[in-house]
């Protein structure tokens, strides 16, 4: 066991340990902050990703509007958690671009979330530490929105609720008719009519952006005359 | 069967290298599914191999008889009508005779242009 | 009918007045959506129905979602109806139609809009900014003159959206940087979505068009020039909203069955599946690609898209027959294949941006060769026409020709009131008779499928406004011909074939194979009428109203599914069932099928108040004359015919004309079936009031258009 005199080179004593610990199995418990000794602020990895191919989206809007349906019963561009950016007059593969949340492993929009005890913007431990946004808790200070590193921001904002709201991976889909979740169906990428969405539980490279952008493209692609590149 | 041509002399290879009056045009057309039909006459031996050239989103339209006809009549090569006809008669799908006729064509046409260049 | 999926208003505009008023949509909802509610509120709206050219003041132009806009119904999300009185027809140009596709009704339905009515002319050009519930009359007098995509580019400029991706979310309500609103109107990733008409609808010619996007266009109809004869250069659309489906567990279900029952697997591809839902993803472009970096594109909820956008600068959007009208032409001057390509993409970006509807080429470029090539046209000739046409099938020759045709210059002078007047003027009218000009139906070009042989075709083009343009059932032809042809197995014999579309032809002809028998022993046939009526009735509710793609649906058959069964009327995913997870009603196939009858009761009242009469309704002269000759355009035409013994079989339907008498008996026959006066064509009261239509038959009674009763 060390003593405290040993605190000064940054340790911490067991008791310190079995404090933070506590606190923290606490903290578990009750889905409060995952604050850790120290203000750290520990954000447990997502358990599912979505991957998106650029270059196979045909810009038909379906997962927009199919992702709106899922989680409130109305089909809407505004409310979708997966925004197709689309410009006519822009050549391939400029024309068309897929913004979904990366579920990021630092969450910066969790981070930057203020409320307290328990943050409304959070992973859901019992679905696999989806990074989501609990209505009932969000007071629609919008921080969340800005504090997406990424372009479109991956947190809409419902201007009739005024709330945020962002992807949880179809966790709270009351009209989808399947769990969702990372053990479940995710709704973009069942009903994408190219099969340009899918999902995996391995982390991308947190350091390149493009780590999420990937080729799903079959044979078939190519023998309907497509890049396969 | 023997789809071999003697080179034409070259009287009919200037013709074959040549383009008919409106007149004279041969009637065909093109099948592009969901367009439909479109009109694509032909007017010379090129515009005729032109019409054949295989693609994988239309199929030729052209009268085989007429076709042989039309080379023999106002082409004036005997010879090339008389492969065509065989072509006709023994392809064993209408696809199939296009695509003999187009190599068939492609060759005349270029037979026509070593009669041409030999002679000048 | 519920107010699930619909918006719940329409929104009227005034030109005259810069007036913005929202109809409520209730009152429409009986006709369901799309041309049902047009029609309707053409009726209601328009004070002068007896017009004849929709540059007349008194016409009034709708532009009409449906319900199942802005949802993810396969391939009727995303489709958009105008209705209106067209131009360039003839002897009359009727109260007619035209569908276009993209992103434009989708976004006015998030605007809180069910389509947008337009009334009288703007004193000088306006386009139109809508966001949300803010209508805003703009001065298009810095639009005017500018091309379709031009002009949509700079809209999206005012509006103060971006060009490009990756761009931010923008708040509606802050896009005009003057006016601060204090409501918040919700945020948005989209670009407007544009409909404008080009340098051909200003000047107001025939086959003048709207244009949204790059690619999607009303074509057929005029409609370009009915918006330039109001000064109305454009539409914009800006939406936030949402719309409420009744049953959205039983909608995605519907969806996600479609793809996986119906659409071609990906993983296990059949390339050459005969279906029309469930094909794949393949561009319909008519000219091999110019390269291989490119990607589907389609309409908003569009189950496998057909068009393309390419990395190459040129063809983006473009499709089907704006990609081969010039193909003939171009052919014989290209070097080589990609130049071929490139001539025909380019030439299909020109008639976009000139908003000048290429259909008219069909035939009608033949026909302008025809009378260079006997020296009629030309220099200094009878009709004198300066375009260098020695250059035919170049790029210079084709934007010079869709010049002149869209600025009224050279030729286009004479042919801007339509394409057989100006035969008529130019002395031209033996063509009709002959065949050189194959303008078969209204004064419309011949779509395609000859109506000599394809009976369905020409027979609900001339009991209707205009090419019908409704590909229902000529798959039959092509995937038949298409197989002869190549001498591939038949996937589907002829008796099986007209089995499976006779199972979903209810009511009037399930069960009824022999609707399809277009064999010369039943072309003039009460079975072959009543295929002639389904078609229309089906197309005007679920096509032209509830706004399902016409290259999809219906799917009769689908080589897909284990028993070849197609998506229509199914149980699983049936156009019905569609309907009822959006609206929340009860409606069954045949229900709808009701309501087009309905709705095509409706629309042939208002062309009897235009005029129309039994007396008019025949084809150009040239179909009773001439006979479509075998190998005219292509060595066959293949269609389940059955013989002497009544056996099914695939026949080639080539080289017979119509019979003019037996027509007229033919006709005589529809009419009955219709219940409308057989000597005249008119509506009878009795079949009105049974519709719930009296109100429309007071209104032909008192303009002395009221069908007889008959025995």
């Amino acid at each position: 066991m060390h003593d405290e005199k040993d605190l000064g080179r940054g340790r911490i004593s067991r008791r310190q340990f079995l404090r933070g610990a506590t606190i923290l199995g606490f903290a578990l418990a009750v889905g409060a902050d995952l604050i850790l000794p120290g203000e750290v602020l520990a954000i447990p990895n997502s358990e599912g990703f979505l991957l998106v191919d650029l270059k196979k989206c045909q810009g038909c809007g379906t997962c927009m509007m199919a992702c709106a349906l899922a989680h409130t019963g109305v089909a809407s561009y505004t409310f979708s958690r997966i925004q197709i950016e689309q410009d006519s007059f822009a050549n391939f593969p400029e024309d068309v671009f897929m913004a979904t949340c990366r579920q990021c492993q630092d969450a910066p929009c969790v981070e930057v979330c203020p409320v307290e005890p328990v943050k409304a913007n959070k992973p859901n431990e019992r679905f696999g530490n989806v990074r989501m946004i609990d209505q009932k808790l969000c007071i629609g200070c919008q921080a969340c929105i800005d504090a997406c590193p990424y372009t479109p921001s991956r947190v809409q904002w419902n201007h009739v609720i005024e709330r945020s709201q962002k992807c949880d991976l179809c966790v709270d889909t009351p009209y989808l008719g399947e769990p969702g979740g990372p053990g479940g169906t995710q709704t973009c990428v069942k009903i994408c009519p190219e099969n340009a969405i899918s999902f995996t539980r391995t982390m991308p490279n947190q350091k390149v952006e493009e780590s999420y952008f990937v080729n799903l493209r079959g044979p078939a692609w190519g023998k309907l005359g497509m890049t396969m590149e | 069967m023997n789809n071999h041509v003697p080179p034409p002399d070259e009287e009919v290879s200037r013709r074959l290298l040549g383009t008919v009056s409106y007149r004279d045009r041969l009637s065909a057309g093109r099948l592009m599914p969901p367009v439909g039909m479109l009109r694509e006459d032909v007017r010379s031996l090129k515009e005729l191999h032109l019409l054949l050239t295989p693609d994988a989103r239309s199929l030729p339209g052209v009268n085989l008889d007429a076709l042989a006809e039309w080379v023999r009549r106002t082409l004036g090569d005997d010879d090339l009508a008389h492969i065509v006809k065989n072509i006709n008669n023994s392809a064993e799908s209408y696809a199939e005779a296009c695509l003999a006729l187009f190599e068939l064509v492609g060759l005349r046409l270029e037979q026509a242009r070593q009669v041409l260049d030999h002679t000048a | 009918m519920s107010i699930c999926g619909y918006a719940g208003k329409i929104l009227r505009l005034d030109l005259a007045t810069k007036a913005a008023t929202a109809i409520p949509t209730e009152k429409y909802r009986r006709w369901g959506g799309g041309h049902g509610m047009g029609a309707a509120l053409f009726w209601d709206l328009c004070k002068d129905k007896t017009i004849t050219d929709g540059r007349h003041q008194a016409n009034v132009c709708c532009v009409m979602t449906s319900p199942l806009n802005g949802t993810i119904v396969p391939s009727a999300g995303g489709r958009c109806e105008v209705v209106g009185v067209g131009v360039g027809m003839y002897p009359i140009s009727w109260f007619t139609r035209s569908g276009f596709g993209g992103r434009f009704s989708t976004m006015l339905k998030h605007a809180g809009w069910d389509g947008i009515v337009i009334e009288g002319k703007a004193e000088k050009p306006v386009w139109i900014d809508i966001r949300n519930d803010r209508v805003i009359f703009r001065d298009a007098s810095g639009l005017w003159g500018k091309d379709t995509w031009t002009t949509q580019k700079e809209i999206w400029q005012m509006v103060g959206v971006p060009r490009g991706t990756k761009t931010a979310w923008q708040e509606l309500a802050r896009l005009d940087k003057d006016k601060k609103s204090a409501k918040d109107e919700g945020r948005f990733t989209q670009k407007p979505a544009v409909l404008t008409i080009g340098p051909a609808g200003e000047n107001q010619t025939a086959h003048a068009c709207l244009i949204h996007d790059a690619g999607n266009g009303a074509g057929q109809g005029g409609f370009g020039a009915v918006w330039g004869s109001k000064n109305l250069k454009a539409i914009s659309v800006l939406g936030t909203g949402s719309i409420r489906v009744a049953d959205a567990k039983s909608l995605i279900r519907a969806r996600m069955v479609t793809k996986e029952k119906y659409v071609a697997s990906s993983e296990r591809p059949d390339f050459r599946a005969w279906t029309r839902l469930g094909t794949l993803p393949k561009p319909i472009i008519q000219v091999p690609p110019p390269t291989k970096d490119r990607r589907p594109q389609s309409c908003q909820g569009c189950i496998n898209g057909c068009r393309t956008r390419y990395n190459v600068g040129y063809g983006n959007e473009s499709a089907c027959q704006e990609t081969a009208w010039y193909g003939p032409y171009a052919r014989k001057v290209a070097k080589n294949a990609a130049e071929n390509t490139e001539i025909n993409l380019k030439a299909a970006d020109i008639v976009q941006q000139y908003g000048f509807n290429s259909f008219v080429f069909q035939t009608g470029l033949h026909w302008l060769e025809h009378l260079y090539e006997e020296g009629v046209l030309g220099p200094g000739r009878k009709i004198p026409s300066e375009l260098p046409w020695k250059e035919i099938g170049t790029l210079n020759f084709a934007e010079k020709l869709v010049h002149a045709l869209s600025t009224k210059t050279d030729i286009g002078k004479d042919m801007a009131d339509g394409w057989v007047q100006a035969a008529i003027r130019w002395g031209r009218e033996k063509d009709l008779e002959t065949g050189a000009l194959q303008f078969s139906y209204w004064g419309w070009p011949e779509h395609g499928y000859d109506p000599r042989a394809e009976l369905e075709w020409g027979y609900g083009s001339i009991m209707g406004d205009r090419d019908t343009n409704t590909h229902c059932f000529n798959q039959i032809f092509t995937s038949v011909s298409a197989a002869f042809a190549f001498a591939m197995p038949i996937r589907i014999e002829a008796e099986e074939m007209v089995n499976l579309h006779a199972r979903k032809l209810s009511p009037y002809a399930k069960g009824r194979p022999e609707v399809l028998d277009f064999s010369d022993g039943n072309m003039y046939s009460e079975a072959v009428a009543q295929l002639v009526r389904w078609q229309q009735h089906y197309c005007r509710f679920w096509k032209q109203s509830a706004l399902f793609c016409d290259l999809k649906w219906p799917d009769f058959y689908n080589t897909n599914t284990p028993d070849l069964q197609g998506a229509t009327a199914s149980p699983d995913a049936g156009e019905q069932v569609f309907w009822n997870a959006v609206t929340g009603d009860k409606l069954s196939f045949e229900d709808g099928i009701e309501l087009g009858r309905r709705i095509w009761n409706l629309d042939n009242a208002i062309w009897v108040l235009q005029g129309r009469h039994r007396d008019m309704v025949h084809f150009a002269p040239y179909v009773y004359q001439t006979k479509f000759e075998k190998g005219e355009l292509f060595p066959f035409y293949m269609w389940p015919c059955r013989d002497e013994k009544g056996e099914w079989k695939y026949t080639d339907l080539m080289g017979r004309a119509l019979d003019k008498g037996k027509f007229e008996e033919w006709k005589t026959t529809f009419y009955r079936l219709e219940g409308w006066n057989r000597k005249t064509g008119w509506p009878k009261r009795s079949t009105l009031e049974k519709m719930d239509m009296t109100f429309v038959a007071d209104a032909l009674q008192a303009a002395k258009r009221l069908g007889e009763e008959e025995a």
